[in-house]
């Protein structure tokens, strides 16, 4: 067992290397060369649920979530409470989607109606999302078996409040053993202990309310200690009613994990919920936040809620029969956030505290309502020594939805989620994101379908605290389009959603998806990866610029990223301002803004546009996410060609022939032509307003004696064109004729330029029958 | 100089009120202007913007600057184009605004010799082939002129325009004078304008000899905006 972990280990780690791949910097002036996403090995990996039961007329549910961008086997062995293992015919999962199975169909005897899971696939680590979810609709119950994996885990202690808020409510906490030694588990609560020697892959359920004599209201801390290694014990915790309905889980949570002393949840309710969402009237729910000392001091605790008062964020929720109202509109305009402290309390050691956060907002109006709330928690004692648990319960127990308390900088939030999202068969999934810093971040949200199709709506900012949610439902309703113009698919009722916060530990999330026809309800949160490889590069839009002088060139930032499974995020504006720069001021001069510059061209040549941003790179270490420091930066440029009028060439001849208006005893020659400007590489100017001009002289021979010119001027058309008259009259035509040779220099004034541009000089013949060209 | 030229093209986009809802009566020149204002310019640039605008043929004698000197600032509502221009004259010692062969003329009430030598010279024929362009026809009669003086001597025409230039019909005159053909050049094509500059003693001799600056209002609006207003 030892050995297997230390396998997994070294492979995690050489994986995570792989992931930080880079190419080599700067090949062209300020360039720099984007990261390439370099596909990482794939590797043996392994995930274990705690959990499941197929006893007491309950039903499991596994739920088998492949981010990657390709079919993903997975090979499912079902454990019973004795460790023997029946293991499942492999199972193809699609890319970008996810498989439920009905462990009940699978099971090949009664003896597999209990115990715990293994998953093992082929990919990166975490790529494939694991977890069941325990229901008994009858009964109105359901609650999560998550998949733990060697990072939940830095110690052998786990805690949990385990709170019984119904009559008839029981806890209960299954125990399994993943490594392949037996281990002992001591469990106790207050002066009360129990312990569990469990053999490898045996799973045993204790029932705590019974073995601890515990009873409605309790609210108690769970303590477990055991004599293996970090990790060789799973748990999934849960508190069930089979009478009132309730059922909930409770995290039984590492405190060697735990980086900060904040805590936050996000998506708790709070009174009367819209009519919309499907409750009963009168449905009213409150939500006790227990916090619990588990360290050996006093902790000084601030529990701060965030809140969105008259509509969601992202979406609005519609009524029943999907048509929008005034009302709603009305209504999402009054939407309004605000942040709220709560309370401050001392918490003795070893002690719980109710906060009960719907009574902070009681004062609301009547038509007031909370559509969407998160909580902050933040204490002046070490990491690990404060751990929550919330749940969002209605007066009658029958609806109660767990709102995970999570420590925002525990190595387990990684920056990159996927979770499953379905809106088939009376189910709705709503994504709920929380910032919980005190500065503003953004989420980069990307939906993928099962057959490949991708929609990505614009970045969200959320404000310092605030909690939003992205109900998938009327989000598809709404026919937004989505950064590239893409419409959500009509006929696409599941997939994944993907969220990237850009600033690591700044936020948690997660997916809840409810079905109240069976009033159950599930909350995924699986984290993804670590972004170290996702930040592409920075480029510009457009991608080059071109044109004459005095014209100008609107150049905006974009970022792109990979994500750590290929999923593409791209046209997301930078995260901080950059600097502007360009390469050759006589070519180009910039007039920068944060995010974006307007390059005005002013002399012929090349040269190129930077821009010069910092980005956030994060470097899984095998244990955490920190960020690169010093901040690296990442030159965007477009190349720019500025292009002068060199000289004219003739298009075509529109008509030539002898006048009939010269002067009496004169005859002459009369011809006019199409021109084009051709610029310094030999291109046509075609570009409309080009002021022309001219300057002419005499050369030699002169045998019709011309001192006097009439010259004009004109302007190009769109298509850069122009006309060029000539006529000459003189005593010396039709005989005895000569040849005047007349030197012509055109002025080129492009429109907006500051300077004109004398043409390469023509050389214009003119004799009694011709008139030409440089020859032609 | 320039920086009179420059002032000027700085006023006409400076957005003052144009004029508006010309009427067209049989005589062009007769056509009440609604609203024409011009502030802070000369008289001779307000001229030549009551030209554009009203699209009447217009020509300007100048024989100093005169034209120059007078600052006009008028706001004039629902008058003739040509009473408009003698309001433009007012302040402007000793000119008038005539109509002669459907063109308003600008003149000094007292012509200098020279220019009405040039201008009351006759043509004994004047061809404007089809397919000419305003400034086009004009050079042609710059050619007529000179060959009157140096029969003897060729001369060039090198002119470069638009594409988009309107096409005058072709017309032919004889025995026209100058200031006939002038005005009869100016009032095709939508509209032009011809300025006389102030002709020297020695003209007869001289070969870069300007007889008058022929511009049309479609194709050289910008060019009428830069004639400089120095003699």
């Amino acid at each position: 067992m030892i050995f297997q972990r230390s396998i997994a280990l070294v492979l995690f780690t050489i994986a995570a290397s792989l992931f930080m791949v880079k190419t080599s910097p700067a090949q062209t002036p300020g360039n720099q060369s984007p990261k390439v996403w370099v596909p990482p090995l794939a590797t043996d990996q392994m995930t274990n649920i705690p959990y499941f039961t197929l006893r007491d007329g309950m039903s499991s549910v596994l739920t088998l979530n492949n981010d990657a961008p390709t079919s993903m086997p997975v090979t499912v062995t079902i454990f019973n409470v004795e460790g023997k293992a029946q293991v499942l015919d492999p199972i193809v999962v699609d890319p970008h989607s996810f498989k439920q199975v009905e462990l009940g169909d699978k099971i090949v005897s009664e003896e597999f109606s209990e115990g715990n899971i293994e998953i093992a696939f082929k990919g990166i680590p975490m790529e494939v999302g694991s977890q069941v979810s325990v229901s008994n609709v009858s009964k109105r119950i359901s609650f999560e078996s998550r998949e733990q994996d060697m990072m939940d885990f830095k110690s052998t202690n786990l805690n949990g409040i385990l709170s019984l808020p119904t009559s008839n409510s029981k806890g209960f906490l299954a125990l399994t053993n993943t490594s392949p030694n037996e281990v002992t588990v001591q469990v106790s609560i207050g002066s009360k202990n129990e312990s569990v020697r469990l053999n490898s892959r045996e799973t045993h359920l204790l029932k705590l309310s019974q073995d601890f004599d515990l009873h409605w209201p309790e609210a108690t801390i769970v303590k477990l200690q055991q004599d293996g290694m970090p990790g060789d014990i799973i748990t999934t915790a849960f508190v069930i009613d089979l009478k009132e309905g309730y059922s909930s889980s409770f995290a039984m949570v590492d405190p060697a994990l735990m980086r900060s002393s904040h805590l936050a949840g996000v998506h708790f309710r709070v009174g009367q919920p819209y009519s919309n969402e499907g409750f009963p009237p009168g449905t009213q729910f409150h939500s006790p936040l227990l916090l619990a000392n588990v360290g050996p001091k006093p902790v000084n605790a601030h529990v701060s809620i965030d809140y969105t008062v008259g509509g969601k964020v992202e979406s609005m929720r519609s009524k029943d029969e999907g048509e929008r109202t005034d009302k709603d509109e009305e209504r999402s305009n009054k939407d309004s956030f605000s942040t709220l402290t709560v309370k401050d309390l001392t918490i003795e050691p070893g002690a719980i505290a109710r906060v009960e956060l719907s009574e902070a907002l009681k004062n609301l109006g009547p038509e007031e309502r909370v559509t969407e709330a998160g909580v902050d928690v933040d204490y002046d004692t070490p990491p690990g020594t404060l751990i929550g648990h919330l749940v969002s319960v209605d007066e009658s127990g029958d609806y109660s939805l767990e709102v995970p308390i999570k420590d925002p900088s525990e190595p387990g939030q990684m920056t990159n989620s996927a979770y499953p999202w379905t809106i088939e068969n009376g189910t709705n999934t709503v994504v709920h994101l929380k910032n919980t810093t005190e500065t503003s971040v953004l989420a980069l949200v990307d939906f993928a379908f099962p057959g490949g199709g991708i929609y990505q709506p614009q970045p969200v900012t959320l404000k310092p605290y605030q909690s939003i949610a992205i109900d998938i439902q009327e989000l598809k309703k709404s026919g937004k389009r989505d950064v590239v113009g893409r419409a959500f698919p009509a006929d696409e009722t599941r997939g994944q959603i993907y969220w990237v916060q850009r600033t690591a530990y700044s936020m948690i999330g997660r997916a809840e998806e409810s079905n109240l026809t069976s009033g159950t309800a599930s909350s995924f949160s699986c984290n993804l990866c670590c972004d170290n490889y996702n930040f592409n590069r920075f480029f510009l839009i457009p991608g080059s610029g071109a044109g004459l002088p005095g014209a100008s060139t609107f150049f905006t930032a974009n970022e792109e990223y990979t994500n750590c499974t290929g999923m593409y995020f791209s046209s997301s504006a930078p995260q901080q301002p950059g600097s502007w720069s360009t390469t050759n001021s006589n070519v180009v001069t910039i007039n920068p803004g944060s995010y974006s510059a307007t390059a005005t061209y002013v002399g012929g040549g090349s040269a190129y546009v930077q821009g010069t941003f910092p980005y956030k790179e994060y470097d899984w270490n095998g244990y955490t996410c920190p960020q690169a420091f010093p901040q690296p930066t990442y030159t965007a440029v477009a190349p720019v060609n500025v292009r002068v009028p060199m000289s004219d060439r003739i298009v075509q001849t529109i008509t030539q022939f002898v006048p009939t208006n010269c002067p009496s005893g004169q005859s002459g020659y009369y011809r006019k032509v199409l021109k084009v400007a051709v610029d310094n590489s030999g291109f046509d100017i075609i570009v409309s307003g080009q002021a022309m001009s001219e300057t002419v002289s005499t050369s030699t021979p002169n045998d019709f004696g011309f001192s006097a010119f009439n010259i004009g001027d004109g302007v190009t058309d769109s298509s850069g064109h122009y006309n060029d008259t000539f006529s000459f009259c003189s005593a010396k035509c039709p005989t005895p004729g000569g040849t005047s040779v007349v030197n012509q220099i055109v002025h080129d004034k492009p429109p907006g330029a500051t300077s004109t541009y004398d043409l390469t000089q023509n050389t214009l013949s003119y004799t009694c029958n011709s008139i030409t060209v440089n020859g032609l | 100089m320039r920086n009179l030229a420059l002032a000027f093209i700085s006023i006409l986009f400076s957005g003052v009120a144009l004029a508006q809802n010309t009427a067209q009566p049989a005589r062009p020149f007769d056509a009440v202007v609604a609203n024409f204002e011009t502030h802070g310019e000369t008289a001779l640039h307000s001229l030549l913007k009551l030209g554009i605008e009203s699209k009447v043929a217009f020509g300007i004698i100048q024989t100093d600057d005169r034209l120059c000197k007078n600052i006009v600032d008028v706001s004039i509502n629902d008058e003739s184009v040509l009473n408009t221009a003698s309001r433009l004259l007012k302040g402007t010692e000793g000119y008038r605004a005539v109509v002669r062969d459907g063109t308003i003329v600008i003149e000094p009430q007292m012509m200098p010799p020279n220019s009405a030598q040039v201008l009351n010279l006759v043509i004994d024929r004047y061809v404007a082939p089809p397919g000419s362009t305003m400034q086009e026809l004009g050079a042609y009669l710059r050619r007529s002129v000179y060959a009157l003086f140096h029969p003897t001597e060729g001369t060039m025409m090198e002119i470069l325009s638009g594409t988009n230039a309107v096409s005058i019909p072709p017309f032919e005159m004889h025995n026209a004078t100058v200031e006939q053909i002038l005005n009869r050049i100016v009032k095709e094509g939508g509209g032009g304008v011809w300025v006389l500059p102030p002709i020297p003693d020695d003209y007869h001799d001289k070969r870069d000899l300007k007889v008058a600056d022929v511009s049309s209002y479609a194709d050289n609006a910008e060019k009428i905006q830069k004639i400089s207003c120095a003699p």
